[in-house]
């Protein structure tokens, strides 16, 4: 239950940010950002929320059915990031080695981001699991990034990707390694 | 995506969703209602 339901106070007001990949795929109108390892479209200018298809507990004990909120802590459901840009990076190798397609829309591309989670929220080791999220940032990966080659320039995706209303930059990197370098010069540049 | 184990819940309630608001040209305009008829003048 949320707080606001519960009646008591939240316990916290601002959201946490992490890292995460995504897939770029065709949308009906456009460049959409999609998860890599669930099937979901995140929508422009509303919040993306999570749902439980499992319904599985998996805490202490055999795994137990039960309807439940996502994201609960006994369950892996939840919109993930992670606090490690490696981590997500990782995620990007995979990403774009393994799709060619996603929810039955070609895949146009893969990006690496900051995603703002709110509403409840699962603390984890590397990251967090999440209710409600939206993008931060968005880096659209070069066409030459990992093992596949997308058709469509990062900088015109980059371009597409502008209708999420959050900064979208193009990527030039054509390593994880590179990656981290870049993105720790920006955010000290940000910092500063 | 690997996360590790799970170590706490808690909730956030921020005072304004993180969500840009979309732009003013982008807004699709408001359907007017359609004029009501034109009243036929009552036969007095």
């Amino acid at each position: 239950m949320r707080a606001a339901e519960s009646g008591r106070a939240p316990d916290y007001i601002d959201p946490v940010t992490g890292w995460r990949t995504w897939l770029v795929v065709q949308g009906h109108d456009g460049p959409r950002l999609a998860s890599v390892s669930f099937p979901a479209l995140w929508p422009r200018r509303r919040r993306l929320s999570a749902e439980c298809g499992r319904g599985f507990h998996t805490g202490a004990g055999p795994p137990v059915r039960v309807e439940h909120r996502a994201p609960s802590l006994d369950c892996s459901c939840g919109i993930y990031a992670t606090w490690n840009l490696d981590r997500a990076t990782q995620i990007a190798d995979c990403a774009t080695a393994r799709f060619r397609d996603c929810l039955g829309r070609a895949v146009l591309g893969a990006a690496l981001g900051e995603v703002s989670l709110w509403g409840t929220v699962v603390e984890c080791a590397h990251g967090w699991r999440a209710g409600f999220a939206y993008p931060a940032r968005i880096y659209v990966l070069a066409p030459s990034y990992g093992r596949r080659s997308q058709v469509v320039s990062a900088k015109e995706l980059a371009a597409d990707l502008g209708a999420y209303g959050v900064p979208v930059d193009a990527l030039e990197c054509r390593s994880s390694l590179e990656i981290r370098r870049v993105l720790d010069g920006e955010r000290a540049d940000r910092a500063a | 995506m690997e996360i590790g184990r799970p170590e706490r819940q808690y909730e956030i309630e921020p005072l304004v969703e993180p969500v840009p608001r979309e732009e003013p040209d982008e807004r699709t305009a408001p359907e007017r209602e359609p004029a009501p008829p034109a009243l036929e003048p009552v036969p007095s």
